[in-house]
């Protein structure tokens, strides 16, 4: 063996040495430290000023709520220890439970909750609701709160509880005082972990750690319910923008929960013992055909109803998953398996898909082929599929269709525009929803029908809803379910929206994971790593 | 060379302002509304208002240009419409990954796309000539995604000796720094190795067709020496050249790999702000990097004179 091969043997040696020891380095990973890739980063801290999805799921971290859901939808005290609501249903006395203290320290006080239900109540639809009913909120203790309602309001529980964002998220009085439109400076909360901001780079990671003076509730976890035990010391919330490299990540071992893996790569990682694959969210999303019903030619019932005559659900599941567990169709407006989830609809409508009698409902009509402009989002993965699907029913029915092709957040911009094609409006687009907010009446935006400036994107009219969702609010639970399915009913005869089927995205996790919740929203307490 | 610098520095000065004009009216001329994101689809025209206001966005363009430009004057780039963070801060957090990765490349590459030129311009039309130069074609044409997936899967997944993802800053130590940066370089270096392979071959093919090196040769030097000494010093400028234009392109240019790898690099940052039409973000990034690529040519220009004694500032 000459000097110049010993060297090389021992170079490679050392190579050897060093990358084992990379390896190691790289792979290494506390047990008390849980990693969450999600589908998209936390860029907005306010769960109140912002309604991303990812700002509530950051506030279900940080903060805690008064009430929560249960897995049957029933309404369970979380902060709230006892309540009493009077005879007339009009005072609601709220004490909270004992111990309980913010991250820096100071304890919760009625106050706080005041406050905080006051901001909430600046930005959310039911909150609105429930500060105009209210004569009085206020603070009876350090501890008590009571609402004195100056009429009926058959949600007072359910609002507080609501999963949808923005969630009535509790903070101190000082942070909840600002405005709701004006984002807050300092995240204190009183929930299972704390924010460490000094960790925080928007756009990659978030870090989360285990508050120690969190006193969970003794019931067992169920849903949003229950005690809140924060099992591991940290959770990092990393966004890994190529799903890919997600998905190799989770083979790694890197991250211990893949929100969304790429439906290419779902084989693989069901082929792979160490990760389980399902849907974690039992009720997955909704996507939906939204028409804007203040301009031409869907201003017109029968024309919406053509489009509707050309939906089947199927079709435009399939083109979103190929694997049939994951997606199923519904005709329920507020999502099939919830409270209020059932099928009125009318016969065949939305399952049987009938070109010859869209046709026929189309020249009916008065359609004379105006342009309509079809909104296409062409980097969501789910909107643009739905979105081709679409194009193809209205072509075949005889429309003419111009697709407006852009990025996202401009089409989320483009469908707030309430000014006529000519002056860069739109007609028709896609939408999807999770059920948080969609399966309850009062809370689903696309059943809102008062018109422009009391809807959501599209702006409907129709008194009938109107009138029902009104009484919806001041009804007691008992009559709840009857006036839902009136709102339904009232919205396929309307043709409001085209609803286009339930989808849930399945989610992977390493084996090593105990205790995940079954949820809409991802939750982090009660789970653990083996 | 001094009064050189500062004129050279001086006139950064409307190249600086060009760009901040074009790139503030050209993002307000876009569409798109971070209003609209923050408000939702149940916003209101009015809370759309209360919004734009509350971000500063209801206030005219010039305006908002003026202010814009009052702030970055006084060495504030401004603030983040969503995160609320200072946009130099936001950058100071990004800028790490991006210059190491970009440096990291670049040595990479000159450490081996010179040495292989060369050797493909003394043995030009040989077999060794035209094994580098297909070698080149295939790094220079491969998509640098997919050999960063590729390097991913041999690398992290099966053999685990890289991690698949992120960045760890120097200040955690070299055993949790240098894995993360491995792949990351190597999946970019290939087109930079390519790309200076070709153009040091040229070049130095160019100088040894010269008279002088006729005359090296003449006087009994050894080829190393010829081309170590003389053909790769005068082949130097254009190649100097090259890697300064690739260092300035990579500080904002590596966004696939950023993405591919989940490495917080500047890419990433302008890429999301774009996305978000979160504007002071967008707006302090490319500040900082006009200045940064500014910088880099006037390192360049003056490095000139290192390798041409012709070259006088």
């Amino acid at each position: 063996m000459n000097i110049r091969t010993s060297f090389a043997r021992a170079l490679g040696a050392a190579g050897v040495a060093i990358a084992a020891g990379m390896a190691t380095a790289a792979v290494a990973q506390e047990k008390d430290t849980f990693r969450f890739a999600a589908s998209s980063d936390i860029r907005v801290i306010d769960p109140i000023w912002s309604l991303e999805y990812n700002s509530r799921n950051h506030g279900y971290l940080v903060y805690d709520t008064l009430f929560a859901f249960d897995s049957k939808f029933q309404v369970k005290p979380q902060m709230v220890d006892t309540w009493t609501v009077s005879d007339d249903k009009l005072r609601y006395a709220f004490k909270l439970r004992p111990g309980l203290t913010w991250h820096d320290g100071t304890p919760v006080t009625g106050a706080d909750c005041v406050a905080s239900i006051k901001r909430w109540g600046q930005r959310d639809s039911i909150g609105q609701a429930l500060i105009a009913a209210a004569g009085e909120i206020k603070a009876t203790g350090a501890d008590s709160f009571e609402i004195v309602l100056k009429e009926p309001f058959g949600h007072v529980l359910s609002a507080l509880a609501k999963t949808g964002s923005p969630v009535p998220f509790m903070m101190p009085e000082r942070i909840a005082k600002t405005s709701g439109f004006e984002q807050i400076k300092e995240v204190i909360g009183s929930g299972p972990f704390m924010f460490a901001r000094d960790e925080w780079v928007p756009g990659d990671k978030a870090v989360y750690k285990k508050f120690k003076g969190y006193k969970p509730r003794s019931e067992p976890s169920d849903f949003m319910a229950g005690g809140k035990v924060a099992k591991v010391e940290r959770m990092e919330w990393v966004f890994i923008p190529s799903a890919a490299t997600a998905a190799a990540a989770l083979i790694a071992g890197e991250v211990d929960w893949l929100e969304h893996p790429p439906s290419d790569l779902l084989p693989t990682l069901q082929n792979n013992k160490d990760i389980t694959v399902r849907a974690v969210d039992p009720f997955g999303m909704q996507t939906m055909i939204r028409f804007n019903h203040i301009h031409p030619p869907f201003d017109n019932e029968k024309v919406r109803r053509a489009v509707l005559q050309t939906i089947d659900q199927s079709e435009y599941l399939r083109v979103l998953s190929d694997d049939k567990r994951s997606w199923e169709p519904c005709r329920s407006f507020y999502f099939c398996g919830t409270r209020f989830g059932k099928d009125v609809a009318p016969e065949q409508l939305l399952f049987k898909k009938n070109l010859d009698e869209a046709k026929k409902t189309l020249a009916a009509s008065g359609y004379k082929g105006e342009k309509v402009v079809l909104l296409d989002a062409v980097d969501d993965g789910i909107l643009h599929p739905v979105t081709v699907v679409l194009f193809d029913n209205l072509k075949a029915i005889g429309m003419n269709v111009e697709l407006r092709a852009t990025d996202g957040a401009t089409i989320f911009a483009l469908m707030l525009k309430q000014e006529p094609i000519a002056q860069g409006g739109w007609n028709i687009g896609p939408q999807y929803a999770d059920s948080t907010n969609y399966s309850v009446p009062f809370l689903n935006n696309a059943l809102r029908a008062g018109g422009v400036g009391k809807a959501s994107i599209g702006w409907p009219k129709n008194e009938a809803i109107e009138t029902l969702r009104a009484a919806f609010l001041k009804a007691p639970e008992a009559e709840q379910g009857a006036i839902a399915d009136k709102i339904q009913q009232e919205a396929y005869a309307a043709s409001l929206y085209g609803l286009t089927g339930q989808y849930k995205q399945l989610t992977a996790y390493r084996t090593s994971v105990e205790g995940l919740i079954d949820s809409p929203i991802p939750l982090f307490w009660n789970v653990s790593k083996k | 060379m001094l009064a050189y610098i500062v004129k050279r520095l001086l006139a950064t000065i409307p190249v600086m302002a060009t760009v901040a004009v074009i790139v503030f009216m050209l993002l307000h001329l876009t569409p798109g509304d971070p209003a609209a994101l923050i408000g939702g689809d149940l916003a209101t025209p009015e809370d759309l208002r209360r919004i734009r206001e509350q971000l500063g966005l209801e206030r005219p363009i010039a305006e908002q240009f003026l202010g814009w430009l009052w702030q970055v004057l006084q060495g504030d780039l401004g603030t983040s419409l969503f995160n609320q963070m200072p946009v130099s801060q936001l950058i100071a957090q990004r800028i790490e990954p991006t210059l190491i990765i970009g440096l990291t490349i670049m040595t990479f590459a000159v450490i081996v796309a010179i040495p292989l030129g060369v050797v493909a311009a003394w043995k030009a039309g040989s077999w060794i000539d035209q094994l580098i130069m297909t070698l080149a074609v295939i790094a220079f044409s491969m998509p640098i995604f997919l050999i960063g997936y590729l390097l991913i899967f041999k690398f992290s997944v099966e053999l685990k000796w890289f991690p698949v993802r992120g960045y760890q800053p120097m200040s955690a130590g070299p055993t949790k720094f240098f894995p993360h940066i491995v792949l990351p370089s190597l999946t970019v270096s290939f087109i930079y190795i390519a790309l200076l392979t070709r153009m040091t071959r040229a070049t130095v093919l160019d100088v040894l067709n010269q008279d002088y090196m006729r005359t090296a040769r003449a006087k009994g030097m050894t080829t190393p020496r010829i081309l170590a000494v003389h053909a790769l010093k005068n082949a130097a400028v254009p190649i100097v050249t090259m890697v300064g234009i690739g260092l300035s392109s990579l500080l904002g240019g590596i966004v696939v790999t950023e993405t591919v790898f989940a490495i917080p690099g500047m890419g990433r940052l302008m890429i999301d702000a774009i996305i978000r039409r979160d504007f002071p973000i967008l707006q302090g990034v490319i500040l900082v990097l006009s200045a940064l690529y500014v910088l880099i040519n006037l390192l360049i220009d003056l490095s000139y004179s290192l390798f041409d004694p012709r070259i006088r500032y």
